[in-house]
């Protein structure tokens, strides 16, 4: 990947360059090569014409000569001639191919010239050029020889020879090709130039736009490329830019989201770890998926002990907790347990737990659930109340006891020690005979009333008619409830008064419940029983005594079962403890509702006898 | 012996300490009996006994009602606490607020004699 990031603008350029120098390269050798070979024919040609016509001119000027054999005026007209420029000699051969006239060299006059050039140019019938290498240093020179004929006559009568230098023309090819190679050399120069300019012009954008593209892939988003080309280039930026905001608008996107995903996480982190609760998540192969702050502190296990690790490892497979996660993942159901004792280090605990299933969207089962709370300090302070409730208790019924029991005593003391005084008295006497028994008797009563409360004595029970019990008890106070303007209204349901029960003391607490009506009602009103059955699915009697007296406040409804509770103008407040503790020995129920200034109504429950 | 212009109110909701109160006082003072305070109360205006023997645990109004209420409306009457279960607290704001003596159930017949005597001599 490296490799690739690396600039290949840089490398594209160079290939561009180097590509069109070569090209500009070629051509222009192209061009020097076929320029050069051009001019140089041109100034060969040129040469070579001035020498034909320069030697056509002696020829024609010296044929006169050649018949008349004048070998003065043809020297003559050889020194005049090699007077010209790049002539380097003039030989006139005659007829008979001896020389004429040499210029510069008399001697060889009337000499045969052996060497092939001049044999060959002897012989020429026609006009013949010979490149050839001239004097000792080797000149280049052309030998253009012209054969002379008489007019109309096919005789040759000489042959006319200039040797024209080729040094002048080799300087000005020389010349010509100097300036190609500087010109060439100008335009090699000009040209790399123009090709680095435009190669640049092209990579340009493209290095800019693979410099955005490292840049992009490196993270940075924030950038745009300005090429305005308008070429592929151009479009290529403009797209990049286009791909570039999408991809940015994407990323800003998801780090948007990724900051919403973290701002909660940080909220329901700060959330488990401000509850008060233990908290303890499993995922659905019972593994410890979350544990707060509390909850650390209760099982006295840290999160980096705990995580990924299975829960019974965790809490160990006896734990409370464990049992009832283990439980509502298997069934697939809410536990919720008031009380559970878990160990500790220390102390135990007591916990108030629940457990659910955890679901996803979809409501796919994917782990459980626990929550719970400390309750030890508040199952303490309970424990302190009840005692503390007890203690009350005990003074209601120590000083209930006192009252109860020293008012008769007070009385039999007082009647007892006036006897010695007053024994002669008959009036006296009669008070004396009743009053000391009765309140013997009342004291008597007390302690079997309180033998009755605290007695665990497994009654003798047999099947009896509800109904006929309660109209029994009717009966006995119809008289008292006339005198008080009482009226009794029966809704006893004949078809379930069946029971299993101990007559005397039923009869005794539906007595105490009737009597507790009557005095409810001072100024008259309706006391109404009825039973029936408590619901379709409990078929347990329900008995309810209404009545429409003074009704009760709070305080009274609380503590209305509790010994010597009493709000009556007599009586000792051991009767409703009774009837409550005679109902409770028939495994049943009593309770009451009441509206101060409306009445009350008692409701107990007591078993149907099976059949 | 007999001295029938000093009337002594009972009050107490057991009719057996006003039977006794009737036997014990009864051929020498003239009584009145209260079963609750409001009767008490209403004796007490009406009658203007010069003794009043008073139990505190009664139901509605109490003793300890009554004894404040008569505190607060300064009656010339005095006040003798008769009660069953005896509580230092008990007796000492009942004294604070003008009870004369505390006695305690079952009574000595001695002190409730003793006490009359001194009080309507």
């Amino acid at each position: 990947m490296d490799s690739k990031k690396e600039p290949k603008s840089i490398r594209l350029q160079t290939r561009l360059i180097l590509y069109s120098t070569l090209v500009i390269l070629l051509l222009m050798a192209l061009v020097i090569i076929i320029v050069e070979k051009r001019q140089s024919e041109t100034i060969q040609e040129e040469a070579q014409k001035r020498g034909v016509t320069m030697a056509r001119h002696l020829a024609a000027v010296s044929t006169n000569a050649l018949l008349t054999y004048n070998y003065v005026i043809l020297e003559q007209n050889a020194e005049r001639v090699v007077l010209e420029e790049e002539v380097l000699y003039v030989i006139i051969h005659d007829k008979e191919d001896k020389v004429a006239a040499y210029s510069q060299h008399d001697e060889k006059q009337g000499m045969i010239l052996t060497d092939e050039v001049s044999q060959k140019a002897a012989r020429a019938r026609a006009p013949l050029i010979q490149p050839i290498l001239y004097g000792e240093k080797e000149v280049r020179v052309l030998d253009i020889s012209i054969p002379v004929y008489i007019k109309e006559s096919q005789e040759k009568w000489g042959t006319i020879r200039i040797g024209l230098s080729l040094e002048g023309m080799s300087s000005q090819i020389l010349k010509t090709r100097l300036n190609l190679l500087l010109l060439g050399g100008f335009a090699i120069v000009l040209g790399i130039l123009g090709s680095v300019f435009f190669a640049r012009r092209i990579t340009q954008p493209i290095s800019k736009l693979v410099g955005t593209t490292i840049a992009a892939a490196e993270g940075d988003l924030e950038q745009a490329i300005d090429i305005h080309t308008g070429d592929e280039i151009g479009e290529l930026g403009k797209n990049f830019n286009h791909m570039i905001e999408q991809i940015r608008l994407h990323r800003n996107e998801l780090e948007d989201r990724l900051r919403q995903i973290t701002s909660l996480k940080a909220y329901n982190d700060n959330i488990l770890a401000s509850m008060t609760n233990g908290l303890i998540t499993a995922d659905s192969e019972l593994k410890v998926v979350t544990l707060n702050e509390r909850a650390e502190q209760i099982l006295e296990k840290t999160k980096e002990e705990v995580a990924n690790r299975s829960l019974d490892q965790v809490l160990g497979d006896r734990h409370p907790l464990y049992g009832m996660m283990a439980e509502t993942f298997a069934q697939d159901r809410v536990i919720f347990q008031p009380e559970i004792e878990v160990k500790r280090s220390e102390e135990p605990m007591w916990l108030t737990a629940s457990a659910s299933v955890l679901t996803d969207g979809e409501g796919k089962k994917i782990g459980v659930l626990a929550v719970f709370q400390d309750i030890t300090g508040i199952k303490a302070l309970e424990e302190k109340l009840r005692q503390a409730d007890r203690l009350a208790a005990m003074g209601t019924v120590s000083a209930g006891l006192a009252h109860e029991i020293k008012n008769p005593l007070s009385a039999i003391k007082t009647f007892v020690a006036l006897l010695p005084r007053k024994f002669q008295n008959p009036s006296f006497m009669e008070k004396f005979n009743i009053t000391v028994p009765r309140e013997i008797d009342r004291i008597n009563q007390l302690v079997e009333d309180l033998l009755e409360l605290t007695r665990i004595r497994e009654h003798l029970f047999v099947a009896l008619d509800v109904n006929h019990l309660i109209l029994q008890v009717i009966d006995l106070y119809s008289e008292e409830m006339k005198k008080k303007q009482i009226h009794f209204e029966n809704h006893l349901d004949g078809t379930i008064s069946q029971i299993q029960g101990n007559a005397e003391t039923l009869y005794r607490a539906f007595s105490n419940l009737v009597i507790n009506a009557i005095q409810a009602m001072p100024n008259g009103g309706t006391l109404r029983i009825s039973t029936g059955l408590i619901s379709s699915e409990n078929p347990d009697l329900r008995i309810a005594f209404s009545d429409t007296g003074m009704g009760m406040d709070a305080e009274t409804t609380k503590n209305i079962f509790n010994p010597f509770f009493t709000t009556k103008d007599k009586g000792v407040g051991l009767g409703m403890a009774l009837t409550h503790k005679i109902i409770e020995d028939h495994k049943g129920t009593i309770e009451v509702v009441s509206v101060e200034g409306k009445g009350a109504t008692f409701v107990l429950s007591l078993p149907v006898a099976k059949k | 012996m007999n001295n029938f212009t000093k009337r002594i109110l009972i009050v107490d909701d057991d009719k057996g300490i006003l039977d006794s109160f009737e036997v014990l006082l009864g051929d020498r003072y003239d009584l009145v009996m209260a079963d609750n305070g409001y009767e008490a109360l209403r004796i007490i205006e009406t009658e203007q006994p010069h003794l009043v023997f008073l139990d505190i645990k009664m139901p509605g109004l109490d003793g300890m009602d009554v004894l404040k209420k008569l505190h607060e409306e300064q009656k010339n009457v005095e006040v003798v606490i008769i009660t069953a279960t005896h509580r230092e607290e008990t007796e000492r704001e009942a004294k604070s607020l003008g009870a004369i003596d505390f006695l305690m159930k079952p009574l000595n017949i001695v002190d409730v004699e003793r006490i009359a005597s001194q009080v309507l001599s």
